[in-house]
């Protein structure tokens, strides 16, 4: 309980109140009808579309927030002075991760729910495991490309290199559902949920261990 | 003015990440030309090559606002005229030099008109392609200054622009009729009211960056400078 409520306190010295708002309260509120009035006619283009928004969403978001902590000789501010420095950033980047993640489940868990409760046409095992699919994908995705955008500052080339990056994820995804929906490829569509989830689990492991190495060596090299 | 310009190009080369933006400007650069080529054979993709050729000289301005935030451009003689004056005669210069490349291509495709379209129509589309051309480059040129100074409005803005150019770009492949009948151009009046355009543009971008020139800048677009 108390690494919790350090974990946010470190969180919340990088991203913003209005930030933490808007990903986990109103984009769900947003993005959550839109995904049940497009499951009516098919439940598969409605989660690739969501996914699709949310993905931007995030890169976008980074911008606000974490960017350019990994790049050469950034500003930290107060939070170098601090005698728990190192602590405090393994547990901001752990944070940050863990709050994508929770921002990334949030809209299609609770939209099949919905569906589910309202007997929608459509809603089977087969779909359920491609909305975890879908979200360990998105996930991986966009931790792997943020960390390459953590390094540019200027905020046009941000926005112009950012919008053809992500829209890379989104090919992805419309890959996935077409490997889901045809059943010509003989693979068990069990076997795509296991590699991503493999996928995300190493990723993040990866991410965490550079960004927070990149940033300790940033500060030591201050300080000496 | 040919001191000025040396001046700005030596600018330009002091700004932090530059590469970053070299990179960014030759992939527009590149792309929009490519598509701008291939839109001889493909008349659905006029408007879309128009979108990043008007996006190439962004990044003048954004170098020269991040190097007079420094103190040595702070303290320089010549501090007002980096952030007024000096980007838009560089961006006026190069936006016209496109703007008559794509209109001697836009003449060039008019001359062999493709598939099903009959000369008047290709003549009208493409003169609306060429007024279109600066009217991105009159909207991109004042949305570069606004973004400085209000940057969490201005992605609001962007966003609300970008959703009506997709919905026009889609509009364009599925009934292109809507653009051959309603425009009444000509290509003596599209070219001469396009390049006034442009002129308005970067005319009215000096009056706009004069107005707001002791307006603080963003906090987010000068992070670049932060560092030790």
């Amino acid at each position: 309980m108390k690494q919790l409520s350090r974990m946010i306190t470190a969180h919340n010295c990088f991203c913003s109140f209005l930030c933490n708002l808007v990903s986990l309260v109103l984009m769900p509120a947003f993005l959550i009808p839109i995904n049940v009035i497009v499951m009516r006619s098919n439940c598969y283009i409605s989660l690739v579309v969501t996914m699709t928004i949310l993905a931007f969403y995030t890169i976008f978001l980074d911008y606000y927030s974490f960017n350019g902590i990994t790049s050469k000789g950034f500003f930290l501010g107060m939070i170098k002075n601090s005698p728990y420095t190192a602590r405090n950033l393994k547990y901001a980047v752990l944070a940050d991760q863990i709050r994508r993640f929770i921002q990334i489940v949030i809209p299609p868990i609770m939209s099949v729910l919905i569906a589910a409760s309202a007997h929608i046409k459509g809603i089977d095992i087969k779909f359920l495991v491609f909305t975890l699919t879908m979200i360990f994908l998105n996930y991986s995705g966009t931790t792997c490309l943020l960390t390459i955008m953590r390094n540019i500052l200027t905020d046009i080339t941000y926005a112009l290199i950012s919008i053809p990056i992500a829209s890379i994820l989104g090919v992805l995804n419309a890959c996935m559902m077409f490997l889901f929906i045809h059943s010509s490829i003989h693979i068990p569509f069990i076997i795509w949920l296991l590699i991503t989830f493999i996928l995300s689990v190493m990723i993040s492991i990866y991410v965490f261990r550079y960004t927070t190495g990149r940033c300790l060596a940033n500060i030591q090299g201050d300080l000496t | 003015m040919k001191k000025d310009i040396k001046l700005m190009i030596s600018i330009i080369k002091a700004a932090p990440q530059l590469k970053f933006g070299i990179i960014n400007t030759m992939l527009s650069l590149s792309g929009g030309i490519c598509i701008e080529l291939a839109s001889s054979k493909f008349f659905e993709y006029n408007f879309l090559g128009l979108l990043f050729l008007s996006n190439a000289t962004e990044v003048i301005y954004q170098s020269i606002i991040l190097v007079s935030c420094s103190g040595l451009g702070q303290t320089s003689s010549s501090a007002k005229k980096l952030q007024v004056s000096f980007p838009f005669y560089l961006q006026l210069l190069i936006n016209s030099i496109f703007f008559f490349f794509i209109s001697i291509h836009r003449v060039y495709i008019a001359s062999n008109p493709a598939l099903e379209l009959s000369m008047k129509e290709n003549i009208n589309m493409q003169c609306f392609g060429i007024v279109f051309f600066s009217a991105l480059c009159f909207i991109s040129s004042i949305f570069n200054i606004l973004s400085k100074k209000f940057f969490s409005l201005s992605l609001v803005g962007i966003i609300s622009f970008s959703v009506t150019y997709m919905i026009v770009f889609i509009h364009s492949i599925k009934h292109p009729q809507f653009f051959y009948n309603v425009t009444v151009f000509t290509f003596p009046t599209a070219i001469t009211s396009g390049f006034l355009i442009i002129f308005a543009g970067s005319l009215l971008s000096l009056l706009v960056a004069n107005l707001l020139y002791k307006y603080p800048l963003s906090a987010h677009v000068i992070k670049v400078n932060n560092k030790i």
